[in-house]
């Protein structure tokens, strides 16, 4: 275990192979002072037989520059509050742990979402008013 | 007729849905767990949609997230094959609030045949044979009385029940009064529901149930039995079609009644009648309705020709039965054995892992549904069924000889499996001369049964 990983993309691939052969669906490590997340990624929509599946190690490495958020249910998602309409979490934003970053609304009840730790939002990977599953990456923290 | 159905189910029974669904030019809406999500049925579907993680009750069992994805995916039925939701008058109820199809039963029908105590009632006003028994016991008291006058031995059951789940045979009232207890909090955890009523238990009877079909416009067939004897704990291993057992009159007038059992509970759908019968006597019993697809259900499949899952998805888009009760003929025989990751050697223990071999039996007579291919997973959240195989032949001679053929070709590596069991099963003298009853094989395997 000597073997000396100095780039973050190789160290990233070696740990995206681990997942895969694992079969694992998460896989947390730390690289300097941050921390990463790993995620075995979603599929959807495949047409037959012309099925070849994203590959979950690609989209694991998308999620690579910070922290992801997923939904934790099925639904519509919300990134505006559904009363007032004010967005929480733009681009951009810092959010506190705890804070509520989107909503998804699955039969009519807005379940929130909440970041499970303080950062900025990087990247939104959901659209307003977007059907997502579970487990799907709604946004991407980096370090707060 | 419907364009998009949702499959809220997993492994071989939404890969058979998906294919009859398929053959009626429905789109498709797979759902699956996290742990499934490289699962063949989901790899098939028209669209998928992951709806939890790999425990089933934060996944296959979560209505709001199924529902939410039928909604999304504009998907206009649910069907819920076996297990899972299949009889969760909840998820039918949350499906006619939000104009989604169940395929299956009406709420009522449903409701009146997952009662266990209210089906007895029904099915004995209109003259089908009950086995003695009591309504909701609620103390040991009343059990012991009822005792006192029919004897033993005694079956306690879950009222809410099904699969083997809070069920409890009792030899003489130690056995009552110790198990008492025992059926009423497993019964409580398994089902939410505690209440228990008891029954007079028949060892050497054979478990036969009745296939039934019914439309909403008032017809009811039956599609013959499936002799289910061949169990372990409640589970069913093997099923056959026709039993050895019943002459042509014993099975019209067992069909009758099954089919009067289907009226009275105003059932549409596919459904299975089930009942105990006394090979000595020709005596029969009502045991339950199960208000879905069941497991065995190929078996009827392969004696009449028929795809009932088709049939039952076509019923429930509001279309007449495509058959009447005179075109169901039953051609040849058929049996069923359920291949589980399971070791014989060690209890029946579930056996995880990774299939790594696989080697799926073929030709004439053989059919084998499975969701099974090389690298699948067995998983510890869902049951530990692998692939059914069934076969058919002119005569049961014919269909045993290809079910023994078949099982010595399939080849499962990864994983401890049933394979070899079934076919040592099969070999006993028992068996061949059709010999069985609902206990034969806790006896066989106690080593107290007479080998040919």
């Amino acid at each position: 275990m000597e073997k000396d990983i100095t780039r973050p993309e190789e160290e990233a691939r070696v740990l995206a192979r681990i997942l895969r052969e694992e079969g694992l669906a998460e896989l947390e490590f730390e690289a300097g002072q941050e921390r990463f997340v790993l995620r075995a990624g979603r599929r959807r929509e495949h047409p037959v037989p012309a099925w070849t599946g994203a590959d979950p190690v690609e989209e694991a490495l998308e999620a690579l520059e910070g922290l992801a958020i997923t939904s934790t249910r099925v639904g519509v998602v919300h990134l505006g509050d559904p009363q007032g309409g004010a967005v929480p979490a733009p681009v951009g934003a810092t959010v506190p742990q705890g804070g509520i970053v989107a909503w998804i609304e699955t039969m009519g009840v807005h379940q929130e979402v909440r970041s499970p730790q303080a950062g900025s939002v990087l990247e939104i990977l959901v659209a307003e008013g977007e059907p997502v599953e579970y487990g799907q990456v709604l946004m991407v923290l980096g370090g707060g | 007729m419907f364009k998009k159905i949702l499959i809220a189910n997993r492994g071989e029974i939404a890969l058979r849905i998906l294919r009859a669904s398929r053959e009626l030019g429905l789109r498709t809406v797979a759902v699956h767990s996290e742990v499934d999500r490289d699962s063949l049925h989901v790899r098939l579907a028209d669209e998928t949609f992951c709806v939890g993680p790999g425990p089933a009750t934060q996944s296959y069992l979560n209505i709001p997230n199924l529902i939410a994805a039928a909604t999304i995916a504009g998907a206009d039925a649910i069907h819920p094959g076996y297990g899972f939701l299949a009889e969760s008058p909840r998820l039918l109820e949350v499906c006619n609030q939000h104009d989604l199809t169940f395929i299956g039963p009406g709420l009522e029908a449903m409701r009146l045949m997952g009662d266990k105590a209210r089906a007895r009632q029904t099915v004995d006003r209109v003259g089908v044979p009950v086995l003695p028994g009591t309504d909701e016991v609620t103390g040991e008291k009343e059990a012991l009385d009822f005792a006192g006058v029919h004897g033993y031995p005694l079956m306690l059951k879950a009222a809410a029940g099904g699969g083997g789940k809070g069920m409890r045979v009792a030899h003489g009232p130690e056995d009552l009064e110790r198990h008492f207890h025992t059926a009423r909090s497993e019964a409580q955890s398994a089902f939410g529901d505690g209440r228990i009523y008891l029954e007079k238990f028949l060892p050497r009877a054979r478990h036969i149930e009745f296939q039934v079909m019914a439309d909403s416009h008032g017809h009811v067939v039956h599609l013959g039995e499936r002799d289910c004897s061949v169990q372990r704990r409640h589970q069913k291993l093997i099923e056959e079609s026709p039993s050895v057992v019943l002459g042509p009159e014993q099975r019209r007038e067992m069909g009758e009644a099954a089919i009067r059992a289907t009226r009275a509970a105003g059932y549409s759908g596919a459904g299975t009648v089930e009942f105990l019968f006394d090979p000595d006597s020709g005596a029969y019993y009502f045991l339950e309705m199960n208000t879905r697809i069941q497991v065995e259900h190929p078996v009827s499949e392969m004696v009449t020709g028929i795809d009932l899952v088709k049939e039952q998805i076509r019923v429930a888009a509001g279309h007449p039965l495509g058959f009447s009760q005179e075109e169901i003929q039953i051609q040849g025989h058929a049996v069923e054995c359920r291949i589980n990751a399971e070791d014989p050697e060690k209890g029946f223990a579930p056996s995880l892992g990774t299939i790594h071999d696989l080697h799926l039996p073929g030709g004439p007579g053989i059919r084998v549904d499975t969701h099974l291919e090389r690298g699948y997973v067995v998983q510890p959240f869902y049951d530990s069924l692998l692939a059914k195989v069934i076969a058919h032949g002119r005569d049961r001679e014919e269909a045993l000889a290809r079910m023994d053929r078949a099982l010595q070709e399939m080849q499962v590596g990864g994983v401890r499996t049933t394979i070899d069991f079934h076919r040592r099963l099969l070999g006993t003298g028992d068996f061949r001369r059709g010999e069985i009853h609902t206990t034969f094989v806790e006896a066989w395997i106690s080593g107290s049964a007479p080998e040919a």
